[in-house]
């Protein structure tokens, strides 16, 4: 299952790559987007997968089953969702802002050091 | 011996200040700095053969590098010369520039080149010296740029700045490998760059020394413009003329002069430096001394005849015998003292007639009669014409290439023509402007003013007196000096007749055979001229200067074109960098770990989970090629939602719920904000998009094959059972990833706190920044 | 180190609440006085300085936080550095927010927030927290960068930012994953003791965990080919933002490439990252050095010669990489890196704040023909920029040229010390560049005083504060080159705490 995931990583990951070579500014979000869940699922799929065992701790025990899934990478790319989103948001407003300024979403009109 | 060298930066310091309130005094009273050391390193003599004074500062301690001063009969001469002549100059240029603004700026620039200059020549430590050695170089950029109103200056100052400064990096390069090669044999810390040190290695039996010679001579060479690095010497001649004469006579051209002769006992003696330096010098003095008699500005005919002598003074380090080096010792030493006093004449001349084109000039005897007889006196010594020290020198040049070993016709031939080439240049410069008609420019010229004309006369009279009494000089400094060169004990017995001998017959029959040539030359000059210059413009077209400036040309231009290729300004050409750089970099390690990758599927992948990875990579696919924005997000949205999904089967429901949350929130933001954009459109031509699936599809493959490398790594989950066990035990949560996250990763929860909080308020602002709207949004 | 400690995280806590005051003063103060928040910033760094200062110098290094958090001499040292440069950048920015500012308040709350990021990136001890500090420190200053966005050339070089940024940003975060995917450690001391016992199996996922996170690191310091972004940000950005950068960007990715180096990878990765990363130095130095040749335009002349200042820097990271290969003693290299790092950042402010200084009188000109003559218009401007610019250029005895001098002796040093032949021609291309980038600050420096200026033009007037700030830059370039002896102990100092 693990290579079944990291070929989605793959495919994510070249999904994104293909729309930040794109033009358009709004294709550059979506290629941010899905770049930013190729990462995600690769951390978590570097920690190793376990069906149906989270890491919790059961009433009456100290720790959690044994054979649980390990708590790290989870714990980590929650921190990545929080600051991809973070890092989304802020970009979808400047991409409107731009455009709003140049009047077009065309990246390749964006050259005004080199004209 | 510091004290001197700060004095003099000080003084550069105060120039300005001293120039807006003394005015026209302020050379007379920023000479009082140099003279005053003059008299205190006077006060040293007499310096004895094999002597030397040292005085050691802590400098840079993590280097070994320390200012160590040592004051021998080489760094006593240089000493004198400097702060004698730079004396002068301050009172001439006092003189020169007499009202005019720059008054301050170029008594400044003078002062910091005596200081830098003062410092290289007592540095014992070859860092020290280089750091002064680049001092020189910036200083005269700024002497040589002072009249920068002109572009010729302004490209001149940068070109003797980019050759002098160049190699000094060469250098500083000879010096770091000489210090290795030392720290080789034996010497340690600051030692391996103390040069006094050195002299008593055999660093040629080294494997660094032939790399160590190279460029320790390339760094002379630049310096004291020897070809093929001549070419910015002259150009630098648009400097005012107090410029000229410290450039020329003691001080900037000489440190090349003074490096070989300072390193002379450490790498001199081998074969490979008598084959570096003699051909070069030997080319440079005949070539240059030719030059000079196709000028028609004096200060060039001065410029080229310097740089002839100082090729004389390269020959004669180069072959490194002692009658060789005690030829050099005078030599130099006359030199500085004629060529100064020549620049000054030119000076006095250009000021007095209006002019310095020797085409032009003649009969200002009457007119200049001090400026005359000063020059008079120079140029005698300049031909080598008895009783100037002059004379003395090239009779011991003569003597040198008569007696040697392996005597070689071609040098003796060589040497002769560059001196009837050096007489001839000394009568076009010090005799064709004072005789002949007083009809064209001299009928209204007028004598300089008294500052001006104290420097050379005070010069010639120098020469004279040590040509009279040449042994004075050898039993204060030149046995001293001459001993410091050859790295043995050597007496000098300098004499103006050296009685009846065959050797010193046969000299003196070359020293009269020049001189009669010399004069015959010059009675030619005139014919001379047209065709000489003429071939001279030719060769200059194929010669080094030539290719200097097409080089720096090409350096801008090529430079230019790069840039432009690399650096688009399109934003898809950078990412296209990045991904296709970050593939190149990964491919090495995947490359290696292919081999011994583990089966893909070790287990074959459920229906249902195999069916969820199928959909996530279809809507991203469908994301990457969907044309509406709205059903493009949407499909955003899917992947995301179906990776929500994988988490949860994977036992990570918190993950779950946050990649839901965000994917909603993403979503929404995504369909606000877009809405109001453009629609999409098709920009790219179809190669273009093919070009660029290629290219991500390489990179997606990568990433896909690099996962499944790292994936196959079984892991010892050392840190997770810790936090497992730790979770509830210590912390007292029953969710593990909670108590990793507000527990033991606080720092990460609250720097991924500030990085939403700066996101939000980047948004306020970008909002409120924006174009049309003005206040809020 | 099992221990939240917060005492030890005093200075990142006071930034924190310096943030959120800022905030708030800009909620109550009349518009018209909002850039005075910049005085209070300014103010703040200052006693902050003031504090790592007279705090007890850090003997072994202390950890809070369950141990993400390393307090040692070099994080001190850093964070000094960080805080008197933002000093700077608050100086800088209080006339350029007057000026062109609306939202003060948010501008320098994010200026708090890129500091507060920087603090942490001095003392992270972990893989996750690097990136997340690095994230916020990279985040602020895409907000800073784009802050004119109503002004093209502004906005422009904020996407552009953005989009390299978020890519190099993944490329960090898959390096995290590796390295954790290879270790199953990922607090910096635990991977460095887990890559100690390494199967071979799992070396290559390290390998290329580590030329990711390099990918990323390379991105923040601007070494080819992940320079791309420079440029256009350089030029594009609010000048004090620009001049924030080569702290904020350059100085915080090579403690952390430095922090890599030595606290993570050691030993095991020197054979194979020597040469990637010699080549790296080598492409960036004549990248930067050459593409700075041509350029017309002052900031944009800075853009390609900080590309260039990476390259010379990265001769240290080489030094270290090669001389680790043994288990050599890899010390000249570090005190290098922090001794140029240390010269270059306050060389760097000093041109900026005259550039700052010169665009509030001369109006938004950035053309270097724009300096002609500058040095009859303002004596005092010309002087400090030249000295700037001429120790930038590496000419003795200006901080510059000893900074590169060490670099390029400690690659010479490496060459011996690993028998590695390259690493002689690399230190030759390190001096090569030298005489090339001497050409191009020349080129200003030849403007500034050979050329006459334009007619009608007003001398530049400078603010006391710019002045003193100014003062205080050259003095520190001069001090630095001439007094070297308690800045080399300096280094010594720090340099003993790192390991």
């Amino acid at each position: 299952m693990a290579g079944l995931l990291a070929i989605l990583v793959g495919v994510l990951f070249g999904a994104g790559v293909y729309l930040l070579l794109r033009r358009s500014l709004i294709r550059l979000i979506f290629g941010l987007a899905l770049i930013s869940h190729a990462v995600n699922l690769l951390v978590f799929t570097t920690g190793g997968l376990v069906r149906g065992n989270p890491p919790l701790v059961p009433p009456e025990a100290q720790v959690p089953p044994a054979g649980h899934a390990d708590p790290i990478p989870q714990a980590l790319v929650l921190t990545a969702i929080v600051i991809g989103f973070g890092l989304l948001a802020f970009t979808c407003v400047l991409v409107k802002q731009v455009v709003k300024t140049l009047g077009t979403d065309d990246t390749d009109s964006m050259r005004a050091n080199e004209e | 011996m510091l004290w001197t060298i700060l004095l003099l930066f000080g003084l550069a310091a105060a120039a300005p200040l001293v120039a807006k309130f003394a005015k026209g005094a302020s050379g007379w009273l920023l000479a009082a700095g140099p003279a005053a050391i003059l008299f205190a390193y006077l006060a040293q003599l007499p310096i004895l053969p094999g002597e030397s004074r040292s005085e050691v500062w802590e400098w840079v301690p993590g280097l070994g590098v320390e200012l160590r001063f040592v004051l021998d009969g080489l760094s006593a001469t240089f000493t004198l010369l400097i702060t004698g002549i730079g004396a002068l100059v301050l009172v001439y240029a006092g003189g020169y520039m007499a009202g005019k603004a720059k008054l301050g700026q170029l008594l400044s620039y003078l002062l910091l080149f005596l200081g830098s200059m003062l410092g290289l020549v007592l540095s014992d430590n070859t860092i020290a010296l280089f750091v002064f050695w680049e001092l020189t170089s910036i200083s005269s950029y700024l002497l040589i740029g002072l009249d920068h109103e002109r572009e010729s200056v302004r490209s001149a100052a940068l070109k003797a700045l980019l050759v002098t400064g160049g190699g000094g990096l060469l250098l500083l390069g000879g010096f770091v490998l000489l210090g290795i090669a030392a720290g080789d044999l034996g010497l340690k810390g600051a030692d391996a760059f103390s040069i006094s040190a050195l002299a008593d290695l055999d660093l040629s039996a080294h494997g660094l020394y032939p790399a160590i010679m190279v460029l320790v001579a390339i760094g002379a060479f630049t310096k004291s413009a020897q070809a093929p690095f001549h070419f910015w010497l002259p150009q630098a001649m648009a400097a005012p003329t107090p410029v000229s004469a410290l450039l020329h006579s003691a001080t900037m051209v000489k440190a090349g002069i003074f490096l070989l002769a300072r390193l002379h006992p450490a790498l001199g003696g081998t074969d490979l430096w008598t084959a570096l330096l003699v051909p070069v010098g030997a080319v440079t003095m005949l070539g240059a001394a030719i030059t000079a008699l196709g000028q028609r500005d004096k200060k060039r005919i001065l410029a080229y005849s310097t740089v002839s002598v100082l090729g004389i003074l390269v020959t004669l380090l180069g072959a490194g015998t002692v009658v060789a080096i005690e030829a050099a010792v005078v030599l130099l030493v006359a030199h500085a003292f004629y060529k100064a006093a020549l620049f000054m004449v030119a000076g006095n001349v250009d000021h007095g007639a209006g002019t310095r084109d020797v085409t032009l000039l003649s009969g200002l005897r009457k007119a200049m009669p001090f400026t005359f007889a000063a020059g008079a006196v120079a140029a005698l010594s300049m031909a080598g014409a008895p009783p100037m020290f002059g004379f003395v020198g090239k009779e011991l040049f003569y003597g040198k290439l008569v007696t040697a070993e392996a005597r070689s016709t071609l040098l003796i031939l060589v040497a002769v023509a560059t001196n009837v080439a050096l007489v001839a240049a000394a009568l076009l410069v010090a005799l064709r402007p004072f005789v002949g008609s007083s009809a064209g420019v001299a009928k209204n010229a007028h004598e300089v003013s008294a500052p001006m004309l104290v420097g050379p006369l005070i010069l010639a009279a120098a020469g004279l007196f040590v040509g009279l009494f040449p042994d004075v000089f050898d039993a204060t400094l030149g046995s001293a000096m001459a001993t410091a060169i050859a790295g043995q004990r050597v007496d000098m017995h300098l004499a103006l007749w050296h009685g009846l001998n065959p050797t010193a017959l046969g000299v003196m029959g070359l020293s009269a055979a020049t001189l009669v040539l010399g004069a015959m030359v010059y009675h030619r000059t005139r014919r001379l001229l047209a065709p000489l210059a003429e071939a001279l413009s030719r060769l200059r077209a194929i010669g080094p200067e030539t290719w200097y400036e097409k080089g720096l040309a090409g350096l801008v231009t090529g430079s230019d074109r790069v840039t432009r290729g690399i650096q688009t300004g399109y934003l898809r050409h950078y990412v296209l960098a990045v991904v296709v750089a970050a593939v190149v970099l990964a491919a090495p390690p995947l490359l290696r770990s292919l081999p011994g990758a583990a089966p893909l599927f070790p287990e074959a992948p459920r229906p249902h989970e195999a069916l969820l990875v199928a959909v996530a990579a279809a809507s991203a696919v469908a994301a990457m090629v969907l044309r509406s924005r709205t059903a493009a997000i949407a499909a955003l949205g899917a992947t995301g939602a179906v990776i929500a999904m994988l988490f949860l089967l994977f036992s990570a429901p918190d993950l779950s719920i946050t990649q839901i949350m965000v994917e909603t929130l993403s979503v929404i933001l995504l369909v606000l904000v877009l809405s109001r954009l453009p629609r999409l459109v098709t920009r790219s031509s179809r190669s273009r998009r093919i070009a660029d699936l290629a290219v991500a599809t390489l990179a997606g493959g990568t990433m896909a094959l690099l996962a499944i490398a790292a994936t196959t790594v079984s892991l010892d989950p050392e840190a997770a059972r810790f936090f497992a066990a730790a979770s509830y035990t210590e912390a007292q949560g029953r969710n593990v990833v909670n108590v990793v996250l507000v527990d033991f990763r606080a720092l990460d929860t609250m720097g991924e706190i500030f990085v939403v909080a700066a996101a939000g308020f980047g948004i306020h602002a970008l909002l409120r920044l924006a174009p049309e709207t003005g206040g809020a949004a | 180190m099992n221990a939240m400690n917060l005492p030890l995280m005093l200075p990142e806590i006071a930034l924190v609440v310096l943030g959120i005051v800022v905030l708030l003063a800009d909620l109550v103060l009349p518009k018209e006085k909002r850039h005075l928040l910049g005085w209070w910033v300014a103010a703040a760094f200052s006693a902050i300085v003031v504090y790592l200062f007279v705090r007890p110098a850090a003997g072994e290094p202390e950890y809070a936080a369950f141990g993400l958090y390393r307090l040692d001499g070099f994080a001190i040292f850093m964070k000094k550095v960080f805080g008197l440069a933002g000093v700077l950048v608050a100086v800088m920015s209080v006339d350029w927010v007057k000026r062109h500012g609306r939202a003060a308040g948010e501008f320098f709350t994010i200026v708090v927030f890129a500091m507060t990021g920087m603090f942490l990136v001095a003392s992270v001890n972990d893989l996750m927290s690097m990136f997340v500090s690095l994230e916020l420190v990279t985040l602020s200053f895409f907000i800073l960068a784009a802050f004119r966005v109503a002004d093209r050339i502004s906005g422009e070089a904020g996407i552009k930012y953005i989009i390299v940024g978020a890519l190099a940003a993944a490329f960090m975060l898959f390096g995290t994953a590796f390295i954790y995917g290879a270790t199953g450690q990922i607090r910096f001391d635990a991977v460095r003791g887990a890559i100690e016992r390494l199967a071979e199996p799992a070396y290559p996922t390290l390998l290329f965990g580590a030329v990711t996170l390099l990918v990323g690191l390379g991105f923040k310091v601007a070494s080819v080919p992940f320079h791309v972004w420079v440029p256009d940000v350089y030029q594009g950005a609010p000048t004090p933002v620009t001049a924030f950068l080569s702290v904020g960007s350059k100085a915080a990715g090579f403690v952390l490439i430095v922090r890599m180096l030595t606290l993570v990878f050691g030993e095991a990765l020197s054979n194979e990252l020597t040469p990637l990363l010699a080549l790296t130095a080598a492409l960036t130095l004549f990248y930067g050095n050459l593409a700075a040749i041509p350029q017309t335009n002052i900031k944009r002349l800075m853009g390609y010669s900080s590309i260039g200042h990476a390259g010379y820097l990265l001769l240290g990271v080489v030094a270290i990489v090669a001389m680790q290969r043994g288990g050599h003693s890899y010390g000249s290299g570090v005190s290098a890196i922090i001794f140029y790092l240390f010269a270059y950042v306050f060389t760097n402010m000093a041109v900026f704040l005259g550039i700052v200084a010169f665009s509030a009188t001369a109006g938004r000109k950035h053309a270097i023909d724009d300096y002609a003559g500058l040095g009859k218009r303002s004596p005092f401007l010309a002087l400090t920029l030249t000295v700037a610019l001429l120790s930038l250029a590496g000419v003795p005895p200006l901080a510059g040229f000893f900074g590169k001098f060490y670099l390029i002796s400690s690659v010479v040093e490496a060459s011996a010390v690993a028998g590695n032949g390259w690493l002689l021609v690399l230190a030759a291309i390190g001096a090569v560049n030298v005489v090339v980038s001497m050409y191009y600050y020349l080129c200003v420096v030849k403007r500034i005083y050979m050329r006459e200026p334009p007619e009608n033009a007003s001398p530049i007037l400078l603010g006391a504060p710019v002045r003193v700030a100014l003062m205080a830059c050259m003095a520190l370039v001069v001090i630095i080159g001439i007094f070297q002896g308690p800045f080399v102990k300096m280094a010594t100092a720090v340099l003993a705490t790192i390991r």
